[in-house]
């Protein structure tokens, strides 16, 4: 123990990035079954910058719509309430974490990336497994690893002594942040998720998705996210922030429940849409 | 902005969705399409005013989507027009695709919006519902919005259900078609052996009985009682016989002679014989030769017995005249089983047969016409079809009226 625990991080909760005051009004409006197309227009139209970032996604591969979607109003007719707010968090969690523009930031960059590709994964077998709310599945895996990026960005020196260790000593960073730290990323996550009021669903699956048998209702969601995790390790996608590829849940695997031809499909297309996104999540800064 | 909502709001957006949770019981599993279309529509008035409402469905062969039915049918055009260009613009198959509700402006109806709910359960898309509705977009509510994709769930699942039912009610019924027909075949041939063996029994001692008869009355000689009492026997002895040789002549003979016979001269044989009897009871017949039709299997004294009792019978189904009409056709590509074969139809305009004499229609001894007839005749032509190797149905003529004999007869060129 270094002297660093997790009541200490909690301590310090109100240092930790919030997000913007507009996402709390969206997630307002979302909530009240009453609330038109045009309320919730009107919030995001508010936000130049966030209305410019959400029609940049709708008109990404991310969906493949065959026509230009020009206004915040068709977009959320379009694609419907909940996979609005789910696009507008996504874009969201990007823009509050300070350092990814430094460029001396290698790891924080490549935890991104690493956030980015599960997502996107997530996204890719979801809608191969006819998955009714894929952008839920996106937003899971863009925030499954931010307690790494909580860590990084709040406890720097804990988070080298947790990767040297990790080199030194062959380890998961799991294992080194229990060492080093006496908890780990997901608790950390959690916590933050859980101050950010964000749907119980996403909680869980941030805090489980080393243990999806453990998710309860949400199990086949953390499974999805578990099992794509893997995949962009083993796919090189980002950096999860240790060298290694953890192993596959077995219980994960049967509860995704992806057919024969499905694995090739997913990691292909994982790679094509991966590249895509990036393209349009970073020319947004 | 939507003002604050207090429960009451949420307590209708529960009692909503609990009631499109009844659409199972509006609309069972036996509930034909147009049924379930009908309380889809009384649903869907509930969440929003339409000026239009589309049902397409996929045609399970060609994959196409499919109009099956508009709300008000006055719009027929519009809405394939509709649809055509939401296709054509690559929309359409990208929100099926998505099985998600979409809004979207319409293309035909300037400043209305369109709504497409794509119909699909877990592994089938079933088709979706086109909606054109005057409501601005921008007033489509959260609540509306997920209403609409309970209520084409709930439909799709019922309608999937509905689908497989009617699926499996037509295969069991030509299960059951096809099980009957191997009774009655089955139960003909058993007939058929039954008699061969008891007409032989019969017909020995009968023409002992006969024989000492005719002893008795040589020997009684005169005018006397007895000797009447013995032509009484010996008449209703030569009825036996005539009933049993009856059915020995067409018991079947195991050796086929394999004669290849011109069905055209067979059938315009029966029709010279049958020609006054028809014109007698002002009866229409209708035959054109068709050249080039193939010799069938079958000796034609035999056949044209075949055809002469099936018009006999249509002849007496048409007392006050009508018309018969006779056409042959060669089988092409109807499946493996009736290639090689030739269709004989033979149509009247009659009385028709009820479907369950139909059934009997066949047997030996079944008869409607009373005391008039054996009831031999289309037990006869069976025997000598089935003896060709051919088949022989009763139905109905076109439009449910007359009858219509189809008579299946295999080709003697037929190889293999």
């Amino acid at each position: 123990m270094t002297g660093v625990d997790i009541s200490q991080l909690i301590g310090r909760v109100d240092d930790l990035p919030t997000l913007p005051q507009t996402f709390l009004r969206i997630t307002q409006i979302v909530n009240n079954p009453r609330a038109s197309a045009k309320d919730l227009s009107s919030v995001i139209g508010d936000d130049q910058v966030l209305t410019a970032r959400l029609l940049r996604l709708v008109n990404s591969s991310f969906y493949g719509f065959p026509q230009k979607v020009s206004t915040v109003t068709g977009a959320i007719v379009l694609l419907g309430f909940d996979a609005i707010r789910s696009l507008l968090l996504s874009s969201s969690v990007f823009e509050i974490f300070p350092g990814r523009r430094r460029k001396n930031h290698k790891g924080l960059s490549a935890l991104w990336d690493h956030a980015l590709g599960c997502a996107v994964g997530a996204k890719v077998i979801g809608s191969r497994l006819r998955y009714d709310n894929i952008e839920e599945l996106f937003v899971a895996g863009l925030l499954h690893d931010i307690g790494k990026i909580v860590e990084m960005v709040y406890l720097p020196d804990a988070f080298s002594k947790i990767q040297a260790l990790v080199k030194e000593k062959d380890l998961l960073i799991l294992d080194a942040e229990q060492e080093v730290l006496g908890f780990s990323h997901a608790e950390v996550g959690t916590l933050l998720a859980t101050e950010w009021k964000l749907p119980q669903k996403l909680v869980r699956i941030i805090e489980m998705h080393h243990l999806p048998q453990e998710a309860a209702n949400f199990s086949r969601e953390t499974s999805l996210v578990h099992f794509s995790d893997i995949l962009c390790r083993a796919l090189d996608i980002g950096s999860g922030g240790d060298p290694w590829v953890p192993p596959l849940n077995d219980f994960a695997w049967n509860a995704v429940g992806l057919d024969q031809g499905g694995l090739p499909y997913v990691m292909t297309e994982m790679t094509r849409v991966y590249r895509d996104m990036r393209h349009v999540i970073n020319s947004g800064r | 902005m939507a003002a604050e909502l207090g429960p009451e709001a949420y307590q209708d957006f529960i009692n909503n969705i609990e009631d499109f949770s009844h659409f199972q019981e509006k609309a069972g599993i036996t509930s034909g399409v147009e049924h379930i279309w009908g309380v889809f529509l009384k649903d869907m008035e509930r969440i929003l005013n339409v000026d239009l409402c589309a049902l397409f469905l996929v045609n399970e062969e060609t994959h196409e989507f499919e109009l099956y039915g508009v709300a008000p049918e006055a719009m027929r055009d519009e809405c394939l027009k509709e649809l055509d260009l939401q296709i054509e613009c690559g929309v359409f198959s990208w929100v099926i695709d998505r099985r998600l509700p979409s809004v979207l402006p319409s293309t035909v109806f300037k400043k209305r919006t369109a709504l497409m709910l794509p119909l699909c359960t877990a592994n089938r898309t079933l088709g979706a519902v086109l909606t054109v509705t005057k409501m601005e977009k921008s007033s489509i509510t959260m609540e509306t919005s997920r209403l609409l994709g309970i209520l084409a769930r709930q439909c799709s699942l019922v309608m999937e259900n509905a689908m497989l039912y009617e699926h499996l009610r037509k295969e069991h019924e030509s299960l059951q078609k096809a099980q009957s027909q191997i009774i009655q075949t089955e139960k003909l041939a058993s007939i058929g052996r039954l008699t061969r063996a008891a007409s032989h029994e019969i017909l020995n001692p009968l023409n002992i009985i006969s024989g000492y008869a005719h002893l008795l009355k040589i020997g009684s000689g005169g005018d006397s009682k007895p000797s009447r009492y013995l032509n009484e026997i010996i008449n209703e002895s030569g009825r036996i016989a005539k009933v049993v040789s009856g059915l020995m002549q067409f018991k079947g003979s195991d050796a086929l002679k394999a004669a290849s016979t011109d069905l055209n001269s067979v059938i315009e044989k029966a029709i010279s014989l049958t020609e006054y009897a028809a014109k007698f009871n002002k009866v229409r017949m209708d035959f054109s030769p068709v050249p080039g039709i193939g010799k069938v299997m079958g000796d034609s004294e035999d056949l044209i017995q075949v055809i002469i009792s099936i018009i006999n019978n249509s002849l007496e189904a048409m007392p006050e005249g009508g018309d018969l009409e006779i056409r042959i056709e060669p089988v092409k590509g109807g499946g493996h089983e009736e290639e090689g074969f030739v269709k004989v139809k033979i149509t009247d305009t009659g009385c028709g047969i009820p479907e369950d004499v139909r059934e009997k229609a066949l047997e030996p001894f079944f008869s409607t016409k009373g005391d008039k007839a054996m009831g031999l005749g289309l037990y006869m032509a069976y025997c000598v079809v089935q003896r060709c190797g051919g088949t022989i149905q009763i139905g109905s003529g076109p439009g449910d009226k007359g009858t219509c004999v189809t008579i299946m007869l295999p080709l003697a060129d037929k190889t293999g």
